[in-house]
């Protein structure tokens, strides 16, 4: 926001909302093909936001690794049979329905559309079973001629990050391994998503090491799933049962490649956080609850550093100290995360709008202001959405 | 006849893999505002300056971090596990990823490592052991 003289510059002001939030089923579903898993989360968020087909007139999708299309977004629209002002096809990896909500709220501030849905899944559970999945992801992420060669694992590259912060910061396992331990208790009193058996963190540390010193409790899920969410314009959302407000949001972008940081430990959550926490006129210390991105264990602990809610260095400490449980400082992950609830970080933004609604059931915390991070890459993209009561 | 990925080299990376048969490892210094970087481009990052010198470095390195692979990401890496992967500072500050070629027990961040190479199809791609072993 830009005021000049009463003027107001570089796009509109108003008020944004979340109106309407909606998932597939999750888990290994293999009557379910990508397409249709993106069709029942929309279905379900139009539903759940009191809207019509015919009040949609926008789209944002992510993609589908099992199902590639050069046009997700339009091949969705053509499925559900949608008349758009806007569609996007957003290819941000985890980041991308973070980025999207993002994206979805410009479009509507600038009066292009009333109602666009962001949605997000794929069927990989079942999809990577087929082919060489896992590994098409794996060369999908590294540099093809300068990392790929040498082997590393997607964890592996997230693992370099966790050994540098033990060995600079002094993170210990048991610090990584609490985000694991805190994602499934929470998963566990939900009593919802694909993991609910409660493990300690002597269960993490005894879990296989996949790259070290990431065990495999320490890795996300992956999941055949699909999650939406309406965003909507000031004047529809009146007109709708449960809206909440974005009050903020934020982009940060970085480089693809590990190799290439010049800072390993620093991720551009940085900026996105501040443009979100700007925008919202807050501070990180009015945040009551936070779904951090945790495709690993050690990804929530920069989270933490970057986004403003503990020095750089201390995201173990906090985790241990402060405490992430919903009697903890700050609450975070409050559905189970990618840890425990199901392998995709759109159900991180899902969860901020149940909070806020009131609606967390066993995990609900007091929350007037509601954080969710997505990461795409290897900490490479990011975006922060803030949501608050309408 | 290794399985595992080969370096395909592009426009930009051709001469790169080339100097590597000969047992060199060159990276790029901007000639107008002396940014050094690697993998190798048209373009300067820092400037976009499309002119540039190749200077050679003299394989001392150190460990920024590394991980001990146990689940390999594809079937030609498998017999190798567990194995080390990690980001080697070479040179000024610049970071390269490759294997170090040791015993995982061994290594540790921080380590001095110096360049070695591994014959790969007749490519010869750059590796690291640990350096006064």
């Amino acid at each position: 926001m830009w005021v000049c003289d009463g003027i107001t510059h570089m796009g509109s002001t108003q008020q944004v909302a979340v109106t309407g939030i909606g998932e597939s089923p999750i888990g290994s579903l293999p009557d379910m093909d990508s397409i249709n898993l993106y069709a029942a989360a929309c279905l379900e968020a139009v539903d759940d936001a009191g809207l019509e087909k015919d009040d949609i007139d926008g789209l944002v999708t992510g993609y589908s690794l099992v199902d590639p299309k050069l046009m997700h977004s339009t091949v969705v629209t053509d499925y559900l049979g949608l008349n758009l002002a806007y569609n996007e096809s957003l290819r941000l990896g985890g980041a991308t329905p973070f980025a999207g909500v993002c994206h979805a709220a410009n479009a509507v501030r600038q009066g292009q559309c009333e109602n666009v849905i962001v949605a997000f899944g794929d069927n990989r559970q079942t999809g990577f079973k087929k082919g060489d999945g896992v590994s098409s992801l794996a060369t999908e992420v590294g540099h093809p001629e300068f990392e790929n060669p040498f082997g590393p694992m997607v964890p592996s590259l997230y693992a370099l990050i966790a050994q540098k912060h033990m060995a600079e910061h002094g993170t210990t396992a048991e610090e990584l391994a609490t985000v694991a331990v805190t994602c499934r208790e929470h998963a566990a009193m939900r009593g919802a998503g694909q993991q609910t058996e409660p493990i300690d963190v002597n269960d993490v540390l005894a879990s296989d090491m996949i790259s070290s010193p990431l065990h495999k409790l320490e890795c996300a899920l992956i999941s055949d799933c699909a999650g939406a969410v309406v965003v909507s314009s000031s004047e529809a959302a009146e007109e709708t049962p449960s809206p909440i407000e974005l009050t903020g949001y934020g982009e940060g972008h970085g480089s693809e490649y590990i190799h290439r940081r010049d800072e390993l430990l620093q991720t551009p959550a940085a900026e996105s956080g501040t443009t979100a926490f700007e925008m919202a006129d807050r501070t990180p210390d009015d945040v009551d609850v936070a779904q951090l991105y945790d495709c690993f264990t050690i990804t929530p602990l920069l989270l933490l550093e970057d986004l403003g809610f503990c020095e750089k260095g201390d995201g173990g400490q906090f985790v241990r100290e402060r405490g992430i449980t919903t009697d903890g400082d700050l609450p975070v992950n409050t559905h189970g995360g990618e840890l425990s609830y199901a392998g995709a970080g759109v159900f991180h933004i899902l969860e901020a709008v149940r909070q806020i609604r009131g609606d967390a059931a066993e995990t609900q915390v007091d929350a007037d202001l509601a954080l969710a991070h997505g990461v795409g890459g290897v900490l490479s993209t990011n975006a922060t959405l803030l949501m608050e009561g309408w | 006849m290794s399985d595992k990925p080969v370096p395909r080299p592009s426009e930009d990376t051709a001469e790169f893999w080339d100097t590597c048969n000969d047992g060199r490892f060159l990276v790029q210094r901007c000639t107008d505002c002396g940014h050094e970087r690697f993998y190798p481009a048209a373009v300067c990052p820092n400037c976009w300056n499309t002119e540039w010198e190749d200077i050679e470095l003299d394989g001392n390195g150190s460990i920024e971090s590394f991980t001990i692979v146990h689940r390999a990401p594809t079937e030609a890496f498998e017999e190798e596990t567990p194995y080390v992967v990690a980001l080697v500072t070479m040179g000024s500050d610049m970071t390269v990823m490759a294997n170090v070629l040791a015993e995982p027990e061994e290594v540790s961040v921080g380590d001095a490592v110096e360049l070695t190479w591994e014959d790969r199809d007749g490519q010869q791609l750059y590796q690291f052991e640990l350096a006064n072993r």
